[in-house]
């Protein structure tokens, strides 16, 4: 098998693993304080035991995956040690900050929150929780800078001598609107995921006739807390669309199938069934707006790879000349610099290989959105439910908060994978494809540790669920 | 024990230098200690959490991830 396609199935693997546990955390975190702060407001002990059961479920969210991500962090440099050299600098910046300052929050105020009930005041234990649910967040955020920075490079410079990317503006780097938008977006998803869990899992207990109380309160809280969530998530889901029809216009392309760019693009619900001009609003807010075709995209992206080659080859004849030759190598350099904002486009064969994963990218997208409905629905109908006292008398509600479960973890990897498949071949939007990225390693070995990896994860899956079945499955909240 | 407390001694810096600050940092440590000891689920969370990371640390990184020198330099 191919190493590049390898490679990829290995982070795929290793990054739709992780993200099982982040978005359960972000979630249940804000539940879990939400909570708590009721309680620590109206002082009812019944309230207390209701955010102590979450918390016991978010520390085992949290215990099964904690580390999971740093399997991510030895690909780069196992896997992928071209990409890390040459955007290290600046990709780097963020995971530090992340380990050192997020890190360092959630596991000092998780500490407090955990043994701290018995031990220090009420409004502390609070502050504590909610800086835990916080570090989460921060947490995230810094993530989610440096994959936006892969989708859209910016405040960075490449150094020809050093075949780096230097950083020349953190803040650019940090705030740029891509990284604000796709934080809202995965965060607020994640709170949708938190949300459905408490619903789905106070669902159960109401099928089952037990902790009722417990379950109902649970629903209301988790219900308010996911709509606010679905609201957000939808908007940043808009800005996204708009910010991808600027920055990534393949990738959107790919999404609708869209082969003929077009001022009336409509948007395709399934094969078959379209709304006419829609996609020219969704992308670009105006009902005639021009919104680029695959074909388009590859003419244009022919132009792209003969100015890239142009790139590479002076890029080449400089680092040949540098030392031996300084009038070539300045030629050279003077040639590139021309050219340089297509280089990663030199490493290109043709304009074929722009086109990403059609098919997955268009169904990836769609599932997302049906799935995000379904759970949208849920937190609408928990609310009605909840307010009216009727939840326990429509049984077939119950059992879609129930579905609402693996269709708001479908609706997160599907996010997830179209907007990783939908970059192809980017590993850096522009600057570097997967195949220039990855290390010069066997196949196979890139092969037997995927292997481990699925046997391995598998493994601890089945453990860790487990333990949160049972975690569930016992509660009394008496 | 109040949240200042935790601060004020870690700002104090680690080696306490008064009795006051040695009863806090006492504190401190009482306060994980009573907490690991006390654990119920924390005990089987803590065993899993260490199986994963020998598993990543000692056994994935030391025998399959070593990291690849970069080619794109050359």
């Amino acid at each position: 098998m191919d190493l590049v396609l390898l490679s990829r199935i290995q982070f795929a693997l290793t990054a739709c693993y992780h993200w099982l546990f982040v978005p359960l955390t972000l979630g249940l975190g804000v539940v879990m304080s939400v909570m708590e702060t009721i309680y620590v407001v109206r002082g009812d002990e019944a309230w207390r035991r209701i955010a102590r059961f979450w918390q016991k479920l978010f520390g085992i969210n949290f215990a099964i995956g904690v580390a999971t991500g740093i399997i991510l962090e030895f690909e780069f440099g196992t896997n992928f040690s071209n990409y890390s050299w040459f955007v290290g600098d600046i990709f780097g910046a963020p995971l530090a900050i992340e380990g050192i300052l997020a890190f360092f929050m959630e596991a000092t105020f998780i500490a407090i929150m955990f043994f701290g009930w018995e031990k220090v005041s009420k409004r502390t234990h609070l502050m504590a929780t909610w800086l835990t649910a916080i570090g989460t967040m921060i947490s995230a955020w810094w993530i989610l800078v440096a994959n936006s920075w892969m989708q859209h490079p910016v405040g960075m410079e490449f150094n020809p001598d050093t075949v780096r990317n230097e950083m020349m503006d953190f803040f650019t780097v940090a705030f740029q609107p891509t990284a604000v938008i796709k934080f809202v977006h995965s965060v607020c998803s994640g709170w949708m995921t938190g949300a459905m869990f408490v619903v789905a899992v106070s669902a159960w207990f109401l099928i089952k006739g037990r902790n009722q109380e417990m379950a109902k309160k649970s629903i209301m809280v988790a219900s308010i807390v996911g709509i606010i969530g679905t609201a957000f998530c939808m908007f940043a889901g808009d800005k996204h669309g708009v910010d991808i029809a600027k920055t990534q216009p393949m990738k959107l392309a790919a999404a609708e199938g869209l082969q003929q760019g077009s001022n009336e693009a409509a948007f395709s619900f399934v094969p078959g069934i379209e709304v006419p001009h829609m996609l020219s609003f969704l992308a670009t807010h105006d009902w005639n707006g021009y919104v680029w075709g695959i074909n388009d995209l590859k003419e244009e992206g022919e132009k792209q790879i003969a100015e890239g080659k142009m790139a590479l080859e002076a890029f080449r004849t400089y680092r040949e000349n540098r030392e031996t030759n300084d009038s070539v190598a300045q030629a050279a350099l003077a040639t590139f610099n021309e050219h340089k904002q297509y280089f990663g486009y030199g490493y290109l064969d043709s304009a074929d290989e722009l086109v990403p994963n059609v098919w997955l990218c268009y169904w990836c997208f769609r599932l997302m959105i049906g799935c995000g409905c379904i759970v949208a629905l849920c937190f609408v109908l928990g609310i009605i439910l909840g307010w009216k006292d009727w939840l326990e008398k429509y049984r077939w509600i119950l059992v879609l908060f129930l579905i609402g479960l693996p269709c708001v973890y479908i609706a997160g990897q599907c996010g997830w994978i179209f907007t990783e498949v939908g970059r192809q071949p980017w590993a850096i939007q522009g600057l570097l494809p997967v195949k220039a990225a990855v290390s010069s390693v066997s196949a196979g070995s890139v092969l037997t540790t995927i292997i481990i990896f699925a046997t391995l994860f598998t493994a601890l899956l089945f453990a860790e669920v487990r333990i949160m079945l049972r975690a569930i499955r016992e509660h009394n909240d008496k | 024990m109040h949240i200042r407390e935790f601060f004020y001694t870690f700002a104090a810096g680690i080696i306490p230098k008064t009795r006051i600050q040695m009863e806090k940092l006492k504190k401190i440590v009482r306060f994980y200690v009573d907490g690991f000891k006390h654990m119920t689920w924390g005990k089987e969370l803590w065993l899993l959490i260490i199986i994963k990371l020998v598993i990543m640390f000692g056994i994935l990184r030391l025998f399959f991830f070593q990291p690849v020198a970069p080619s794109i330099a050359m």
